[in-house]
């Protein structure tokens, strides 16, 4: 099959696969809600059919507890994956992702310090936005950091991101530990990743920066071709190198920091998505990035599905499924490539 | 921050999914499907509470290990194994009792589904178990019943503080590797209505928070607390520091039933009796007094 | 004096160490040059600062008359591409999309490609000719194949100046003549090319050569007369000898220790 059909199979593929899986998430669940039944329900409120299909208990479940959730799942999803494959073209290496902006670990930290203060209990929202401060600080620090003798080379933003990361974490912990024995739940928790209990102002406050960074992120397309194709052809083709790696790490973080302050730390959604879809779609942004945002969305809604379907005593963590199910792609997918050399 | 008309549109549709539709019963009168997220709600709705209004209790409701009330559960109450807030709306419940740990996010998520909550507070004295309870009693309109609840504390409490008037108060340790109890915890008022000091007090902590081994061993408490089959017990004979004061070298350790330790209701009266019966042997027989019996 | 790129007594440093101490050099639209040289002679230094990558510290590199850091970048990158010899593009790229990103000096980031830029991307392949492979990954390509495709990029960047380090570089002996067959068709259309070449046989294929020793231009001139020079004998530390086959052929060079 050619590329340019293969690519359009695909994006067939993953356009028609993303409305099943929303779906599907919001009609499973604890308190099983008939498809058709969901569709009718929203139907109703867009003024067509008949009203409340699903019955009051049904209808509550679908439109205050469930879309919030499926919605926040599929902007992490879509999110994550867009932050790995833009980094992924940054950095130039297939392992690039997330983790190496060092907004997890502050948003734990802002995390932590609302748990510690009692804000988490007390104040709606004060857990999520504490982290979405903590990301954004651990942000500028990089950059001040990165910045102060002068541009920072790749290796130079890498190894700041790091450390800061490390600083972050030790301060984690050294407020864990000094942390009351009940509020240490919250917060191990809210680490693991997951949905649980989230409404909409958290899809919400995800939407706001997750949407527009992917939409920026989408429109950076070229220049990341062009980065990826190492710094000095890039500059030769008179791509402003430096100016453009700034803005690109800047808005991974924009949306990866809200993205972890509202579901804590997913793994692997922004190896697993562009890994499998570059083969399939190329490497080139206009096609990959848009392409691993669907994949990304249908994977984490998927992920969180199971997540509340299969923990009897506790929910999984989200963090943990994807996990579970990223370790073992990237195992066979190395021993594919490395057949292949 | 902005939202997008995408956002707009489904936070207007979301505001018009959240009135009261789930909740069984009208706003105005007493709650008639009530359901409990917290053991210590269960153990004293189980107690106040005519069995049909009872219609969710947690899944340690009837753990011998955890619960007060084992056995006495209504058969009819959906054991919850966690706070599934799906499983919590097709109760239809008309009040949800939660702890004072649940975090602020998820009861709003609870208001949103037109679900009315109740917050136990202030559980960390004696006192505040005995607001707690009246307040409760007043929710569901079942205030006889909780002021005989009261009334039965007061009888074991009252008691209690008559036979200890004068005694010489024991140095105790709560230790649980690698937490104590200080001021401003419900285990730190049971040791002191017990009868004794609490070490944990003594050393400016608060709440459930670590204590470093050397501390706990420079503090040289006269007794130390732990819980029954938790494996703290172990720990300590293995702890190079701890098995090394005083108080385990002699043998003086009380190893308390959990469901006793953790009770926040009004069980808690029976807690501080146990352990001053441990304390205080001479003074304070193991059987409670006439008043406190069920 | 003005050609289409200019040195005029140009120093460029990098990091501390000044690696050319005062270049005067000039290339006019359809000529070709060979720069040649030792070792850490300054020669890649010497076409990026061509290239407007490098600031000089003396001196100045003047493009079209002006001085080449007055231009606005991309205006810089539609006249002067370079073509070096590492390629470090990802192995998925295919080459038609490879060599499409030498449009981005003329499209930028968000304007679409129009029939011009498609025109410009089938002749650079054509000239090069790797249509064949032009759907295919770069990974699976040679390492001449690659050089090529890099090649092409260069070309579809549409240059009036054609830089080169080291091209032939990894390339096997076909893959050497097809690359300088090409250089020569490019110069027929009005492409000033500037080559940095190892082999000292193949560098003679352009009429201009241009010694470069420790950071100045030792000499310059035709390939024999710079080959043959005493700067070229002291810059190599060797003996050069020049001989004109019986059979009427090209000049050959033979290169003896001394």
């Amino acid at each position: 099959m050619s590329e340019p059909a293969r690519r359009r199979l695909v994006f067939a593929v993953l356009a028609a696969a993303l409305p099943l899986a929303l779906l599907s998430a919001l009609s499973l669940g604890s308190v099983p809600l008939s498809p058709l039944g969901v569709i009718g329900s929203a139907a109703a409120r867009a003024g067509l059919g008949a009203p409340a299909p699903l019955g009051d208990v049904g209808e509550v479940i679908l439109w205050s507890v469930r879309l919030p959730r499926v919605l926040i799942a599929a902007l992490v999803g879509g999110g994550l994956a867009v932050v790995g494959a833009s980094l992924q073209s940054l950095f130039r290496n297939p392992l690039a992702d997330a983790g190496l902006l060092g907004v997890g670990p502050g948003a734990a930290l802002g995390a932590v310090i609302a748990v510690n203060l009692g804000w988490a209990q007390e104040r709606f929202l004060a857990l999520p936005l504490s982290a979405c401060a903590g990301a954004l600080l651990a942000l500028l620090l990089i950059y001040a950091l990165a910045h102060a003798g002068g541009r920072p080379s790749l290796s130079g933003l890498l190894l700041t991101g790091l450390a800061v990361s490390a600083v972050a974490a030790a301060g984690t912990s050294v407020l864990l530990v000094a942390t009351e024995e009940f509020r240490v739940r919250t917060v191990l928790f809210w680490l693991a990743g997951g949905l649980e209990g989230r409404g909409f102002e958290h899809a919400a406050l995800a939407a706001a920066f997750v949407l527009p960074g992917v939409a920026a992120l989408f429109l950076l397309s070229r220049p990341l071709d062009v980065l990826s194709l190492g710094e000095e052809e890039a500059a030769a083709l008179s791509l402003p190198v430096h100016a453009v790696r700034i803005v690109v790490f800047g808005l991974c973080a924009l949306v990866a920091g809200p993205v972890t302050a509202v579901a804590g730390s997913i793994p692997f959604v922004g190896l697993i998505a562009p890994h499998a879809l570059r083969g399939l779609v190329g490497p080139l942004g206009r096609h990959l990035l848009p392409a691993s945002f669907l994949a990304g969305a249908i994977l984490v809604v998927v992920a969180d599905l199971a997540a509340r379907s299969f923990g009897q005593y506790v929910e999984l963590p989200l963090g943990s499924v994807t996990a579970f199910v990223g370790a073992p792609y990237f195992v066979l997918a190395l021993r594919g490539q490395e057949g292949r050399e | 921050m902005r939202l997008t008309p995408l956002a707009t549109a489904l936070l207007a549709l979301a505001s018009s999914a959240s009135t009261a539709s789930a909740a069984g019963g009208d706003a105005g009168g007493p709650p008639r499907r009530v359901v409990s997220l917290n053991l210590t709600a269960d153990e004293l709705l189980v107690e106040m509470l005519p069995p049909e209004r009872l219609v969710g209790v947690t899944r340690w409701a009837d753990d011998p290990e955890m619960s007060n009330v084992a056995g006495r559960v209504p058969a009819a109450a959906e054991r919850l194994p966690r706070a599934d807030l799906e499983r919590l709306i097709a109760l239809r419940p008309d009040l949800v009792v939660v702890s004072e740990y649940t975090d602020a996010d998820f009861l709003r998520l609870l208001e949103k589904s037109g679900l009315r909550h109740h917050r136990l507070s202030g559980l960390a004295s004696l006192a505040g178990i005995r607001a707690a309870i009246t307040d409760l009693g007043q929710l569901v309109a079942c205030p006889g019943a909780a002021a005989r609840l009261v009334a039965r504390m007061d009888a074991i409490l009252g008691e209690l503080a008559r036979r200890l008037d004068g005694a010489r108060r024991p140095r105790v340790l709560y230790w649980s590797d690698p937490h104590t109890a200080g001021a401003d915890s419900a285990l730190g008022s049971l040791i002191e209505a017990a009868g004794a000091v609490n070490v944990g007090r003594e050393l400016g902590l608060r709440g459930i928070v670590p204590i470093s081994g050397e501390r706990a061993f420079v503090a040289d408490p006269d007794v130390v607390l732990l819980t029954l089959g938790s494996g703290a017990a172990g720990s300590l004979r293995r702890h190079p520091l701890l098995s090394r004061t005083r108080a385990a070298r002699e043998g003086r350790v009380v190893e308390m039933p959990n469901r006793l330790l953790v009770a926040l209701s009004d069980r808690a009266a029976d807690a501080c009796w146990w352990l001053a019966a441990r304390l205080h042997p001479s003074l304070v027989p193991q059987a409670l007094p006439a008043g406190g019996n069920r | 004096m003005s050609g289409l790129v200019e040195a005029r007594g140009l120093h460029v440093a990098r990091g501390r160490r000044e690696v050319l101490r005062g270049v005067d050099l000039a290339l006019s639209a359809g000529e070709a040059l060979a720069l040649v040289g030792p070792n850490a002679a300054g020669k890649s230094t010497l076409v990026r600062a061509l290239a407007g990558l490098l600031p000089a510290t003396q001196g100045e590199v003047r493009l079209d008359g002006r001085p080449i850091g007055s231009w606005p970048r991309p205006l810089v990158a539609r006249r002067v591409a370079l073509v070096a010899a590492d390629d470090e593009a990802p192995a998925r790229l295919r080459v038609e999309d490879r060599v499409a990103l030498g449009r981005y000096p003329h499209r930028g980031p968000l304007a679409a490609f129009t029939a011009e830029d498609r025109a410009a991307v089938a002749r650079a392949l054509r000239l090069t000719q790797i249509e064949h492979l032009a759907r295919r990954a770069l990974g699976t390509l040679s390492a001449g194949e690659r050089q090529l495709a890099l090649l092409a990029r260069g070309l579809a960047q549409e240059p009036a100046l054609l830089l080169l380090d080291e091209p032939a570089a990894h390339l096997d002996v076909r893959h050497q003549l097809h690359l300088f067959h090409v250089l020569d068709e490019v110069r027929r259309s009005g492409v000033a090319v500037l080559a940095v070449v190892h082999d000292l046989q193949r560098a003679a294929w352009a009429p201009r050569m241009a010694l470069l020793d420790r950071g100045r231009i030792a000499t310059e001139g035709p390939p024999a007369q710079v080959l043959e020079s005493a700067a070229a004998a002291q810059a190599f530390g060797i003996t050069i000898r020049g001989v004109t086959p019986g059979d009427g052929g090209e000049r050959l060079w033979r290169f003896e220790e001394r």
